[in-house]
């Protein structure tokens, strides 16, 4: 190469920088989670969780708050608050009060979605109470909450222990018709903020709160599990005679039942359409598990035990699942996500929300859970 | 005007690069958005009208070939004015370099304005398209073999973008796509018109043919390159119904390019920056194949030296591309040069096809009552 070009690639790589706009992090001010709360006169209040690098500060984390008619607004308004320059693309978590979730979350989206700069991987969750007063909490955990809930959400939805609750998931669901979303609700608890349960919407609507372990089982149905922890309790009667009598302590008597620890290996669940005419389902769970632990001192030594507990489980999730659907009948909530099946089996035109709304509750759901105990542990 | 053209040695091609040269002409900035263009048509059956529009693009090849064949060593500006006489064919040769123009300009403006919503919110419009422009300038003039080259090269440097798409096609939902076979054959065929724009391009060969040393093999590399476009269209296409909802699709502009948001490494968060960047390796060899054409059109037409049309085009462009920044008006341009495309490349070989046999059938009956006399 010639003294020529060699000069002009030297001079544009040195110039051709300053074309763009840069973004020095001293002077970026990185909103890591936000919360939103509907006020009185579609005044919505946001509190922003930052990620700011102030020599004077202890903390490299703070919290404010601002207001305005939009979420976008209100990052404007925020603005005037801090001496940083605000940026969303590391938005980890969005956080929406309760009683703004159950007034509908989609319109207050639109923002996020249109803004090519946000991420698709970020969390949406709906605080217990008010996001602001779980973001103002001033614990460690929670002063820090954009990045614990990352790391919160990442693990247990990785683990499939509830079903995944970002952005993207959340606007299929939403979309499609015969599929309802479901996210998780956050609240304190030990001075730390926690998964405490599922929200299961209507449209865009919370009306519904399910334990963390429903929310597994409806995760079985929407994912796959793999290696994913989960216990369940059923009675001991059955188990009288496996029962190992000298361990069989004082304080274990007082319950007559046992709680199974286990680990799910391979779990998926399967929804098939019977008959279309008459909205009949068959959805079959399979689960390859590992025994961890029992509550009381049963001996899985025999084979006759093995099959016993495997038919006891069965029937208790079979149970479990149905009064789950049973709820979300009572409801009018599709968080498994039938009506797709439905539409996707009728040959029919398309399958409007209302419509399958009316259908929902006369639908009839035949649950067959298969539990394969494949493990015991080392201890027989 | 020579009507059949002498290629020399040193600038004939392969055959066997035609694939490189119709898959990147055909991939570039239109199957961004087309999925939820031909979505919006005709719902999951959208994979229907692409394999539509796929056997009526072998057609229209097929007629290419055919209208190609029956010349020596002719282009469309040749064949044009030995059929029309020289001022109409000169004037049809003209409407070609347009419709190059005006896709060359759509494609310029359509990646500038999503590398401003992606990337660069604030950066000038001129430094992009002045920088890419140097590009297609700095390429086109190396002249074709380079061109053809750079298509090879960076065909291979771009296709790893599809390792990516691994990722949402485990999240696809594949009720999406049910029922099948429930739309309406016009819905279909209106689905098929929808992709013209996407798979426009192909018309190169009318100018490139008579560059191609062994024309006799042409035939399995082309419809390879179209089967490639085919198959990746359909491949997003799938994915892009699968894994985004209705509300979505009919929301997101450039649909293809959210399936690379949910992407995250330990070592880089956000893939849709990457993609985006990397997507300059898909538009700029579309870009330099179309200058070429304009270049290559104008010397053949009127005897203006390339490299003036090179930079003529490239000024007016730049100058054109500082007043298109607005959204819509970039969605006017793109309509304009799929309608006009869809009259001069989807309609057009058909009637000139009959034009040229009954020409030559002609000629050879008058040749052989000459033979006679």
């Amino acid at each position: 190469m010639s003294i020529k070009r060699i000069s002009i690639l030297f001079f544009s790589v040195i110039f051709l920088t300053g074309c763009v706009a840069t973004n020095e992090l001293e002077e970026l001010a990185i909103i890591s989670a936000r919360g939103i709360d509907l006020k009185e006169d579609d005044e919505i209040e946001t509190t922003l969780n930052i990620i700011r690098f102030d020599p004077e500060a202890q903390s490299i984390y703070t919290t404010i708050k601002a207001a305005g008619k939009s979420v976008k607004q209100a990052r404007e308004h925020a603005g005037y608050q801090i001496g940083y320059e605000i940026s969303e693309g590391q938005l980890r978590a969005e956080i929406y009060g309760r009683e703004t979730a159950t007034k509908g979350i989609t319109p207050l989206l639109g923002g996020l979605i249109r803004d090519a700069q946000a991420s698709d991987t970020m969390y949406l969750v709906i605080a217990n109470s008010t996001a602001s007063e779980l973001m103002e909490h001033q614990t460690d955990n929670a002063k820090s909450i954009g990045r614990y809930l990352d790391a919160l959400l990442t693990k247990e939805i990785k683990e499939k222990a509830i079903p995944a609750s970002n952005i993207q998931k959340y606007t299929v669901s939403a979309g499609t018709i015969g599929q309802d979303p479901v996210l998780a609700i956050i609240d304190i608890k030990d001075d730390s903020p926690a998964i405490v349960g599922i929200g299961l919407l209507k449209g865009d609507r919370l009306v519904k709160e399910v334990s963390t372990h429903e929310g597994t089982l409806i995760n079985i149905i929407l994912d796959r599990l793999k290696n994913t922890e989960m216990s369940i309790t059923v009675p001991l009667a059955p188990f009288e005679s496996y029962i190992d009598k000298e361990l069989m302590h004082e304080h274990y008597a007082s319950t007559e039942e046992v709680t199974i620890q286990y680990l799910v290996n391979k779990g998926k669940g399967k929804i098939k359409v019977k008959n279309v005419k008459n909205l009949t389902f068959k959805t079959e769970i399979q689960l390859d598990i590992d025994v961890r632990g029992l509550s009381k001192p049963v001996s899985l030594k025999n084979k006759n035990a093995i099959k016993l507990l495997e038919k006891e489980m069965e029937k208790k999730l079979t149970d479990q699942y149905e009064n789950l659907f049973k709820e979300t009948q009572e409801a009018n909530i599709d968080p498994f996500g039938f009506g797709k099946f439905y539409r996707a089996n009728r040959q029919v035109a398309k399958l409007t929300d209302n419509e399958w709304r009316k259908l929902y509750p006369n639908i009839s759901v035949d649950f067959h859970v298969d539990v394969d105990i494949l493990q015991a542990g080392t201890i027989q | 005007m020579d009507i059949n053209i002498n290629i020399k040695k040193n600038l004939q091609i392969r055959a066997f690069y035609l694939f490189f040269v119709i898959a990147s002409i055909q991939l570039g900035i239109g199957i961004l958005g087309v999925s939820r263009l031909i979505y919006l048509e005709v719902q999951q059956d959208a994979w229907i009208s692409i394999v539509i529009a796929f056997f009526y693009v072998s057609l229209i090849i097929m007629v290419m070939l055919l209208i190609l064949k029956q010349y020596e060593n002719a282009d469309i500006y040749g064949i044009q004015v030995d059929i029309f006489g020289k001022w109409i064919g000169k004037l049809f040769g003209t409407f070609f370099i347009f419709h190059f123009a005006l896709s060359f300009f759509s494609i310029l403006i359509t990646y500038i304005e999503v590398i401003k919503v992606f990337i660069f919110p604030t950066v000038n419009d001129y430094i992009l398209s002045f920088m890419l422009l140097c590009l297609v300038i700095y390429s086109v003039l190396g002249g074709i073999r380079v061109i053809i080259g750079v298509c090879v090269i960076f065909f291979f440097l771009s296709h790893w973008l599809l390792i990516l798409l691994i990722q949402p096609a485990l999240q696809m939902e594949l009720t999406h796509l049910q029922p099948v076979f429930v739309t309406p054959i016009t819905d279909l065929l209106k689905g098929a018109r929808v992709t013209s724009y996407t798979f426009m391009g192909f018309e190169i060969l009318f100018l490139i043919y008579p560059f191609i040393l062994n024309k006799n093999k042409a035939k399995l590399p082309i419809f390879l390159g179209l089967g490639w476009t085919t198959f990746l269209l359909l491949l997003t296409t799938i994915l892009v119904i699968g894994y985004f909802s209705f509300d979505q699709i009919e929301r997101r502009e450039w649909v293809l390019l959210g399936l690379f948001k949910i992407q995250s490494f330990a070592f880089i968060e956000r893939f849709d920056y990457i993609v985006v960047a990397e997507w300059m390796m898909v538009v700029i060899p579309s870009l330099i194949l179309l200058m070429w054409g304009i270049t290559y059109g104008t010397k053949r037409l009127y005897q203006v030296p390339q490299r003036a049309t090179l930079y003529t085009i490239a000024i007016l462009c730049f100058i054109g591309s500082l007043f298109t920044n607005e959204h819509f008006q970039i969605q006017k341009v793109i309509n304009w040069s799929s309608e006009y495309g869809f009259w001069l490349v989807y309609v057009y070989p058909l009637l000139l096809l009959p034009i040229v046999l009954i020409k030559k059938k002609w000629q050879k009956r008058k040749d052989g009552d000459h033979h006679v006399h």
